[in-house]
């Protein structure tokens, strides 16, 4: 019953797209048939045959329904809220029902600023409809999440217990299908700008909000998604780069690319093509994403398990970039601007070099992920490509980003004097200097640590200069408080503020990896019951051994008290969770977190008589989560920022850029 | 300042330009395309399978207590022997199905100088010992302390089967379920003199739950 | 600017004058191989059985007195060059670690067509 109706919306999904590629070309060809009423109509039936398959899903797996299939292999009866909730994208077929849910969500929010007359817009709805349509298409045939059983199982086994471990779990992919989805939209205006012909960056600014609100929820995804390996799987990291978060780290790289050069081209009419070929790059390579963690080509720690769904994605991931591509080459000639920067020494050509950075780094990730594969499939020869390949480049490349970001946002554009830029960056670079020198004096004399906060200071100094002068000014000029002139200078130009925001992030990642590379520490105690041993200057004292049943699992693992210098710090509780149907226990760290440190144990063995823990430090942690997730708010704050008395349309088009 | 100077065109050669982008395109088509081929050559693989650079390699040089009584196994005194080799556990699915014929192919073959010994990987002898009790023995298990033995022999995962000949060098290496027929012919080529290599039946298990 | 000069020459003072950190040669060498039972995580990393056997074993070769080049070696010879996280160079490996010159190379020279010619631009833009 539950499965006919999910299959019902599956359906009604895929006629609903056909009916907005039949609608959409017909507005595209002609402007004057280029309805609202009929596009809407039809991006509501996929609104409405998406919430449908997902309802349907999510009544099954709440109802305990194990006659469906998807149901019976990932679901129990004792898994606990909200992780039955969350089952319903823990796997393969109902992942793509979340993902042909949220691309229903875009769509309709495009079509509701949809306008008679439009007829690119028209389009691009039209493209939106040819993804749809792919999506729905699977879930119709080769990942089906309504097939029934003929014998229905009265329990399964559960979600994968390194999934239902933790609540991050949970939320992570959904903000990460919200960032990869979101692309969809620019990639269809961009298209559909092509197919017309249409020269000019009408595209850019029309899909200014959908870019910016992907690349945040994609960069808190990939973040939330560190956090995540960094509380659950045990191993006191938080990115390994493995090829799975490689494949959503690779179109995050292009998509800030694009945003920056989107910055460019609005600003001075240049990089046309490029950011063509950067939106065209950014969504297949979300594509390419969902095939590298769908197909079983690799082996990864979030990969799912092989599928026919596999040559499926890879055809349609050829298929998106070889016409986007060519279609381009075709188009370039006409859409492509003829103007030229006047030098690098700019802000655009800092904004240039960004881009360099960005794509070498995207094609680096991209290439160390899948060579193994490729030189296996040619010679059979057998290699690894991990984090020593990985970090060699990623490192340095870091080093010019930042230096890039803190310059490039105070240089002038078109023409940056050595003189003007200097007068800017001088007074932070003095406190920079200053704060190194004090790291130093304080004894942290590690080279990357003295320089990454070095940079961050360059990064964020210059900026928050410029906003104390610039507040000032109003504060002289019209007599008002310091915070009410901060606030007007910053919703005078919502979207530089909003990018600084995001850089302000950067700054704070930065420094939160430079402290957690170069100045966390590891250490090994082994312990009997009552016994005190001392690791990395904390005594530790085994206090003793629980276990404790839980409705879907059994938690085993230690109470130990952490001692510093005689006074306790806290008493953690490192554990082993046995699910039931699932042999290997997963082990879960315990962290305690202070302003100084994290302090992180795991269990790596548990006997009767002995625990052998493993000890880690990580100063001040926080501060790459906080990072990382100012860096994703600033992409929203610019619409936080944006004056609320002015109309969306004309507070973007008068204010484009920064005073300069 | 005086006028913009960007907003005058440059005096670019269009079809220059285009032929630029055209180049730039065709060069990725051609290299995605290169790709798919590549990508599509490895549906069907399996990613953790990987080969042993150990054949033709002298056995390590491990003495190995037995799971079951005193003593222990040292695998270089075998030498004269074609020793054969065979890592399990007691979590793993395939071990299960492949353990009778090895169990026969050892009686099949025990008056021709063959041996065959099973290391335990990663797992309680308690639990090995049962595994035991309920499939039948034929052969001699060891315990591999510290996993020695599993990571001489470059082992990713169980099972993985090793052929050692009478010189005492690593001849040949089944990787994953094994059965009578594979098993047999490994031997009759090493028999015959040959050196059989390593050959990919089945994906191992490198955890009770991969 | 005095003081900007003086704390430059406290940090190169400081990190030129910094006592080596103690090089765990273990952790290095562990960072460098990749764990044969896990999915893509070094035997650092790896808390598997394996991956910690794997980490004694580098620990007593270390205090034996072996070069890390001997140890990993060692590993290589059991486990294919498979094992190691960072591919050395070879005919197969070559295009892996000359793409990203290649790339950056292609970068320059794009960029180079983005930009005025210094002559153009004196004839543009006339005083």
């Amino acid at each position: 019953m539950i499965a006919l109706f999910g299959k019902a919306g599956v359906l009604l999904g895929v006629l609903a797209s056909l009916e907005m590629i039949r609608r959409g070309v017909i507005g595209f060809r002609n402007p004057n048939r280029a309805s609202r009423a009929y596009l809407g109509a039809a991006t509501a039936a996929l609104v409405v045959g998406a919430l449908a398959a997902m309802g349907a899903l999510q009544a099954a797996l709440l109802g305990n329904d194990f006659s469906i299939r998807y149901v019976a292999e990932n679901h129990s009866r004792s898994t606990p809220f909200p992780f039955n909730v969350a089952t319903a994208w823990a796997a393969l077929e109902g992942s793509i029902v979340l993902w042909g849910l949220v691309l229903a969500g875009y769509a309709w929010t495009v079509v509701r600023k949809h306008r008679d007359g439009d007829d690119v817009g028209s389009g691009a709805i039209a493209v939106i409809g040819v993804v749809a349509l792919f999506f729905f298409g699977v879930m119709a045939t080769v990942a089906d999440p309504f097939q029934t059983l003929d014998v229905v199982p009265p329990d399964g086994p559960g979600p994968n217990p390194l999934l239902q471990n933790h609540i991050m779990m949970a939320i992570h992919p959904p903000l990460l299908y919200l960032g990869f989805v979101g692309f969809t939209v620019p990639f269809a205006f961009a298209v559909a700008s092509l197919a017309k012909g249409v020269s000019g960056s009408d595209w850019l600014e029309r899909t200014h909000s959908w870019s910016l609100v992907a690349w945040s929820f994609l960069g808190a995804g990939i973040v939330i998604g560190g956090w995540w390996s960094y509380e659950v799987l045990g191993w006191g990291g938080f990115w390994a780069w493995d090829p799975v978060e490689n494949a959503s780290f690779i179109p995050w790289l292009t998509a800030t690319a694009f945003i920056h050069s989107a910055v460019v081209e609005r600003r001075r009419g240049v990089l046309r093509s490029w950011n063509f070929v950067l939106v065209i790059l950014t969504f297949a390579m979300t594509i390419f994403g969902t095939f590298l963690t769908r197909s079983g080509v690799i082996g990864s720690v979030h990969a799912f398990s092989q599928s026919a769904i596999g040559p499926v994605l890879l055809g349609f991931f050829a298929v998106i970039l070889v016409s986007s591509l060519i279609l381009l080459g075709f188009r370039a000639p006409a859409v492509s601007s003829p103007r030229r920067l006047d030098t690098m020494v700019s802000r655009e050509g800092i904004f240039l070099l960004n881009n360099l950075v960005l794509s070498t780094l995207a094609v680096v990730v991209l290439l160390g992920t899948i060579y193994p594969m490729i030189v296996e499939a040619i010679s059979g020869e057998q290699i690894s490509v991990g984090r020593p390949f990985f970090d060699r480049y990623a490192v340095p490349l870091s080093y010019i980003l930042l230096a890039a970001m803190g310059v490039g946002s105070i240089a002038p554009y078109r023409k940056a004097r050595p003189v003007v830029v200097w007068d800017r960056i001088r007074g932070s670079l003095a406190v920079a200097a200053l704060a190194g020198a004090l790291l130093v004096v304080v004894g942290v004399r590690v080279g990357h640590v003295v320089a990454i906060v070095g940079l961050a200071i360059l990064v964020v100094g210059p900026v928050a200069e410029r906003l104390w002068r610039q507040a000032s000014a109003v504060m002289e000029s019209q007599g008002r408080t310091r915070w009410e002139a901060v606030r007007r200078v910053v919703v005078r130009d919502p979207r530089f503020w909003g990018g600084q925001v995001a850089h302000l992030g950067v700054a704070i990642l930065a420094v939160g990896v430079a402290l957690y590379g170069n100045l966390s520490s590891e250490a090994m105690v082994t312990l009997r019951p009552g016994e005190t041993g001392s690791a990395l200057g904390y005594e530790i004292t085994y206090l003793e051994s629980f276990q404790r049943p839980e409705p879907n699992r059994l938690v085993t693992g230690v109470r130990a008290a952490v001692y510093r210098d005689g006074e306790l710090v806290a008493v953690m509780e490192p554990s082993l969770n046995q699910y039931p149907n699932f042999q290997q226990a997963i082990g879960t760290p315990a962290v305690n977190t202070s302003l100084a440190r994290d302090i992180y144990l795991t269990i790596r063995r548990l006997d009767s008589d002995s625990v052998i823990l493993d000890v880690q430090t990580h100063p001040m942690m926080y501060l790459v989560w906080i990072g990382g997730i100012l860096m994703s708010v600033g992409g929203l704050a610019s619409f936080v920022f944006r004056k609320p008395e002015r109309d969306d349309l004309t507070a973007a088009k008068d204010h484009v850029g920064s005073p300069t | 300042m005086t006028t913009p100077p960007d907003l005058t065109p440059e005096l670019g050669d269009p079809t220059r330009q285009s032929r630029r982008i055209w180049a730039v395109v065709s060069v990725v088509g051609v290299l995605v395309l290169a790709f798919l081929v590549v990508l599509g050559s490895r549906f069907g693989s399996d990613p953790s399978l990987v080969k042993s650079p150990l054949i033709g390699q002298p056995v390590p040089d491990l003495t190995l207590p037995l799971l079951e009584g005193e003593g222990a196994i040292s695998l270089r005194e075998k030498r004269g022997t074609i020793l054969v080799i065979n890592f399990w556990a007691s979590w793993c699915t395939a071990c299960r199905e492949e353990h009778p014929d090895l169990m026969a192919t050892a009686a099949a073959y025990a008056d021709r100088g063959v041996e065959f010994i099973g290391i335990v990987y990663q797992d309680d002898p308690k639990a090995a010992i049962a595994f035991l009790d309920e499939l039948g023995r034929g052969y001699p298990s060891v315990l591999d302390p510290d996993a020695r033995a599993a990571i001489e022999f470059g082992v990713f995962g169980v099972p993985e089967t090793f052929f050692v000949d009478a010189d005492g060098t690593i001849a040949g290496k089944i990787t994953g379920q094994s059965n009578a027929f594979i098993l047999a012919s490994t031997i009759d080529t090493m028999l015959a003199g040959g050196r059989p290599g390593s050959q990919t039946v089945g994906t191992v298990q490198s955890s009770p739950d991969s | 600017m005095v003081l900007l000069a003086v704390a430059v020459g406290v940090v190169t003072v400081g990190l030129l004058t910094a006592p080596p950190r103690p090089q765990d040669r273990t952790k290095i060498i562990a960072a460098q191989l990749r764990c044969p039972v896990c999915q893509s995580e070094s035997v650092l990393d790896s808390p598997s059985e394996t991956a910690r056997e794997m980490r004694e074993l580098i620990a007593s070769q270390v205090a034996e007195g072996r070069t890390d080049q001997e140890i990993i070696d060692y590993f290589v010879a059991r486990y294919g060059t498979w094992i190691l996280l960072d591919p050395p160079p070879s005919p197969s490996t070559l295009p892996l670690l000359v793409a990203p010159a290649i790339v950056v190379a292609v970068g320059l020279w794009l960029i180079r067509g983005r930009i005025r010619p210094r002559r153009a631009r004196r004839v543009a833009s006339p005083r």
